[in-house]
């Protein structure tokens, strides 16, 4: 098992996209927090929230950037035809499925505290550079902290299980950007508050609520979504046991 | 040895493997021939259980699922440019061998087997073809498995390389492993293998020795040519011989030419010419899937 996963975090970095994702991630940080928060920040310094704030932006902007990780840890598998060595070198698909939920399960959660700690960082150096200074600041760092790890974790989930069904890599980044802005954003005209238990809605309302009337918990949005993650799993578990690797 | 046994695999109503079993014995080469299409990749697969069907493969009795090390009991190349574009060569193997508990060092040491220490930090994606292959066959080497599974292996290489191949491959076998390889290049196949398994249409045609499947073939035999054909094949008739006409004489298989020059003698006929003939490789596998091509290619008429 410890081979499996050491193999599947020597794959996350050793190709160039992670770097790239990365890279896009920090400058997306730089230019909403330090610029538009920080330098051009103007009476959002009164807010006794702006720096919880900062850190919910941020998760809601990077998820899915920090889902293409995942995305791209089995789809390059597949494109490039690596999944042929992957699955020969090990005693068992389980064991890899494993291997690629916990790998991108670390990446993923750290990513989402970096970002949720830089975001702010940026904010604040920006409002500081401008000469601006925050009222005091009323931060809820244990609600915060469960929320930005278990949003950054189930949405790269959801990612890697669309992967995992998809196997094709621009269907499956397509599928990542389409689902939850689109697709999902379109069935709430019809499900009107009832958006709040479709997946990715769900997982994005444990960081921000889903429906102005809070209709939901930040607790049930999770359970939603965790609900939706281990279905998932199984899913695409069975799929990847069952199906020719190619 | 390898045993793959009842292979099959079903792509909705096409059967692109049917039935097919043979074994993979320690110490040799074999080679795996068959037409395009004749489902040589998907018996490769199948055996590797990357592909979903029915059928068994054990590796010296026991599934390759079963051992802890599968590295170390099978190296595979299916593929020349398996590798992510981006990811150097080195790393590519490092990948490898991370996921098959192979120590690092080993990476360094199959680079330098394969002829690419000087290219592994390079980023793959604009290797040639024969470059590409070198790379597989450093990832089929990491484990230092018993058994090497190499799907047209020598493809893109210069002549230098598939000399080399050529070699190693034969060396590989003679140090007690066994190496599964096909290719469309049957000279080569001719000069290293020491058995063949022959499918076409996913079927098994053949499973034999190169050695058998030649003599085998209609193209080998003894070649007669005499001014009274008639009564020489009147009397090869009546000797049991089996002949068939070719040119101006007869092809008689499964016999000497002391047989049919004593044959000759005794019907009092003069002989013009009396020769041992060997087919070819490549006649006799042709010979042997002339029915079992999926796509032909149509005559050159005008």
């Amino acid at each position: 098992m410890l081979s499996a996963l050491k193999a599947e975090f020597r794959k996350i970095f050793s190709v160039r996209s992670t770097y790239v994702i990365f890279a896009l991630s920090i400058v997306l940080t730089g230019v909403f927090a330090f610029y538009v928060d920080g330098l051009r920040a103007g009476d959002t310094v009164h807010d006794p929230g702006k720096m919880a704030g900062e850190v919910v932006n941020a998760v809601n902007a990077l998820v899915t950037l920090i889902a293409l990780f995942g995305v791209l840890l089995v789809t390059h598998e597949y494109r490039y035809n690596t999944i042929m060595y992957t699955l020969t070198s090990s005693k068992s698909r389980t064991r890899v499925f494993v291997a690629k939920i916990i790998a991108i399960s670390v990446v993923a959660i750290l990513l989402s505290l970096f970002f949720s700690v830089l975001s702010p960082s940026f904010a604040y150096i920006g409002l500081k550079l401008k000469g601006l200074n925050l009222v005091h600041q009323v931060i809820p760092y244990h609600d915060l902290l469960w929320r930005v790890v278990f949003t950054g974790w189930a949405f790269s989930m959801l990612a890697l299980i669309i992967a995992l069904i998809i196997r094709n890599q621009i269907g499956s980044v397509a599928s990542l950007f389409l689902i939850p802005g689109t697709i999902e954003a379109l069935l709430g005209l019809i499900l009107k508050n009832n958006v709040a238990y479709l997946p990715f809605t769900a997982t994005l309302g444990v960081i921000q609520h889903s429906s102005e009337h809070h209709l939901l918990s930040y607790s049930h949005e999770a359970i939603i979504a965790a609900v939706y993650v281990v279905v998932g799993w199984i899913i695409a578990w069975m799929l990847f046991l069952r199906r020719d690797a190619n | 040895m390898i045993t793959a046994d009842h292979l099959t695999k079903k792509y909705r109503k096409k059967v692109a493997v049917d039935d097919v079993s043979f074994v993979i014995e320690t110490g040799k080469v074999t080679g795996f021939l068959g037409p395009n299409g004749a489902g040589k990749s998907t018996t490769m697969r199948l055996m590797l259980g990357l592909d979903a069907g029915q059928g068994n493969t054990t590796y010296d009795g026991k599934k390759l699922s079963s051992y802890a090390k599968p590295s170390e009991i099978v190296g595979i190349l299916l593929e020349a440019k398996a590798f992510h574009p981006t990811r150097t060569a080195r790393s590519h193997l490092k990948v490898l061998a991370a996921a098959g508990s192979i120590p690092d060092s080993r990476v360094d040491e199959v680079l330098d087997i394969v002829g690419l220490k000087e290219v592994g930090k390079k980023r793959p994606g604009k290797f040639s073809l024969g470059m590409s292959q070198r790379l597989g066959i450093a990832a089929a080497l990491l484990g230092k498995p018993k058994y090497l599974m190499l799907d047209e292996p020598a493809n893109g290489l210069d002549p230098e390389g598939i000399a080399w191949l050529r070699q190693f491959i034969k060396d590989y076998a003679d140090a007690g492993n066994a190496v599964f390889v096909s290719s469309h290049l049957l000279s080569e196949m001719s000069q290293m293998a020491d058995n063949l398994v022959v499918i076409g249409q996913g079927k098994l045609i053949a499973s034999t020795t190169v050695d058998a499947l030649v003599k085998g073939s209609g193209h080998s035999g003894v070649f007669v040519r005499t001014l009274r054909r008639t009564e020489l094949e009147l009397g090869l008739k009546n000797a049991g011989y089996k002949f068939v006409k070719q040119g101006q004489g007869l092809n008689v298989t499964g016999v000497k030419t002391d047989d049919v020059g004593k044959l000759a003698f005794k019907v009092g006929v003069p002989l013009l010419e009396l020769t041992q003939q060997t087919a070819s490789l490549e006649q006799a596998f042709l010979e042997l899937t002339a029915d079992s091509e999926e796509y032909k290619a149509q005559g050159g008429e005008k």
